[in-house]
């Protein structure tokens, strides 16, 4: 595995980029591994102990899984978004989130994209990533990253394929 | 696997007298082989890194599920076992039920036999500690020891085979887990380069081996198929290098703990008895609030040494458990008789 240690430049504009779901901080060492993905590291090892142990074995994972910096294939745009376990740990930043119902529930963790309904989308502008978010008997829970559609219809669900219920 | 199709193992003779030996009685043997065709509780570890045991003893019970936490007067509360003889509105779980509920899908807890979780709590790893997992996958002990270092230190998670590579980091993103660095090397290997190679010694050190897998029966009856002397001689010999590699590579001081899920004293009580002829080593006693029997120092008309009564054995029949071995070591001085002390093969 490829790691590269994003300096302070990089993690500050990856931090820019998720800043319309309310981050502001990130307060873990960030890898790039490959082109897109973003890692977070919370472990005491330095920049250059862990380098160290890159050097020298087979490293097939560090950190956590955080996020990705892509080019998003339609617009062709640069965007970023944070991965399901990212939101978990930045869940006190989070402020842009979309709450689904129970039904539209069953469906995200089917892996599929959620129809949405005009009062919950009110509040967006169209073509973004949002929190979401189920709420259940009070109990709320981040259950993914969504991207809303520029037409806000339809919530694309990003809900990696071992995250979801294979039968209901 | 059914009760009827499990049946249809049966344990070898030698397995039986072996067995009866080690339990001291025909009667006790007997026990064990019948608790074989049953299965294990289901039990769960909440994942403290995303939820409080608290707030996940809640959620389950709106399920209708009876939670207990066996562990809570020893301050491990969030080791819960889901009771399926409740009368006060609980019920059976379905297979496969517990890993379809949201919680786990969001890695609120994990499911892991007790037996499994012990040996992290007799290491109780801290934050700020740096920890090896020699033997990582599927990283159940890797998840445990992370949620107790609260995602600080640093742990190294191990892994010779890569698609066990697969399963360790997909549990390890389930669960959150950030302060791990996950490597695919052969135990030996990896041990005898971070020697040549780097300057890190381990606070602590896990080496949960691989095994025959004698106490795992209620999980997979073809054990019984499958199991003979010579692949435990032959995995012994393994293990013996895996523990003794490791050793070096640990902090004087420092604390190593030696587990596996089988029963044979080649695997267990030999492997100790040889590190601790080979090494400046003190073998520590182990408390946990279940039974819990010594270590053999006597097998076969083979001796070991006295320090091996500190190790412990759990049989399934006793705890209603899977069956496992249990060693905690510290570490006196660099002090080791084996040939090449950097690292040569043993």
């Amino acid at each position: 595995m490829k790691i590269e240690i994003m300096d302070k430049a990089k993690k500050k504009k990856f931090i820019e980029e998720v800043s319309d779901l309310g981050v502001e901080k990130i307060p873990y060492l960030l890898f790039k591994t490959g082109l897109e993905r973003i890692r977070a590291f919370s472990g005491s090892f330095t920049n250059k102990e862990v380098l160290d142990v890159w050097r020298n074995f087979p490293i097939e994972g560090i950190g956590l899984y955080f996020g990705k910096q892509m080019i998003d294939r339609r617009t062709g745009r640069k965007e970023s978004r944070l991965s399901l376990d990212a939101l978990h740990f930045l869940k006190e930043q989070i402020k842009t989130i979309i709450v689904l119902n129970e039904e539209q529930e069953k469906e995200w963790f089917k892996g599929k994209d959620i129809e949405l309904k005009e009062e919950q989308v009110k509040d967006f502008k169209g073509n973004e990533f949002v929190a979401v978010v189920s709420c259940e008997n009070d109990e709320k829970d981040i259950i993914g990253t969504g991207k809303i559609s520029s037409d806000k219809k339809m919530l694309g669900n990003f809900l990696p394929k071992e995250r979801r219920r294979r039968e209901m | 696997m059914k009760y009827k199709e499990k049946i249809k193992y049966t344990p070898k003779e030698e397995f039986v007298k072996r067995m009866e030996e080690l339990l001291g009685s025909k009667e006790e043997a007997k026990k064990f082989f019948e608790i074989s065709y049953t299965d294990t509780p289901d039990s769960i570890r909440c994942n403290t890194l995303k939820i409080s045991p608290s707030e996940l003893k809640k959620r389950l019970e709106s399920y209708g599920w009876k939670i207990n936490q066996p562990f809570a007067s020893f301050g491990h509360e969030e080791i819960m076992i889901i009771d399926e003889k409740v009368g006060g509105g609980g019920r059976k779980l379905n297979p496969g039920e517990l890993g379809k509920t949201k919680e786990h899908l969001l890695g609120y807890f994990y499911v892991q036999e007790i037996s499994s979780m012990l040996p992290i709590l007799v290491l109780d790893p801290k934050p700020g500690e740096v920890l090896l997992d020699l033997c990582a996958s599927p990283g159940s002990k890797t998840t445990q020891a992370a949620a107790l270092m609260e995602n600080k230190g640093t742990i190294i998670a191990n892994e010779i085979n890569l698609g066990r590579v697969g399963i360790l980091n997909t549990n390890m993103e389930r669960c959150g887990v950030m302060n791990a660095i996950v490597t695919r090397m052969e135990g030996v290997a990896f041990c005898e380069r971070i020697l040549k190679k780097t300057k890190i010694k381990f606070d602590k050190i896990l080496v949960d081996a691989p095994c025959s897998g004698e106490g795992t029966l209620r999980k997979s009856p073809k054990t019984f198929l499958i199991w003979n002397l010579n692949m435990i001689k032959k995995i012994a010999t393994t293990q013996r290098r895996l523990a003794a590699a490791a050793l070096k590579i640990l902090k004087v001081g420092g604390e190593m703990i030696y587990s596996t899920c089988t029963l044979s004293p080649e695997e267990d009580e030999e492997v100790i008895d040889f590190l601790i002829k080979n090494f400046d080593i003190k073998v520590e006693e182990i408390k946990l609030p279940i039974k819990l029997r010594c270590g053999v120092c006597e097998f076969e008309g083979r001796q070991y040494s006295k320090e091996i009564e500190k190790t412990c054995r759990l049989y399934p029949h006793d705890n209603d458990t899977d069956g496992f071995f249990l060693c905690k070591i510290r570490k006196l001085s660099d002090k080791c008789l084996l040939e090449n002390k950097h690292g040569g093969r043993i």
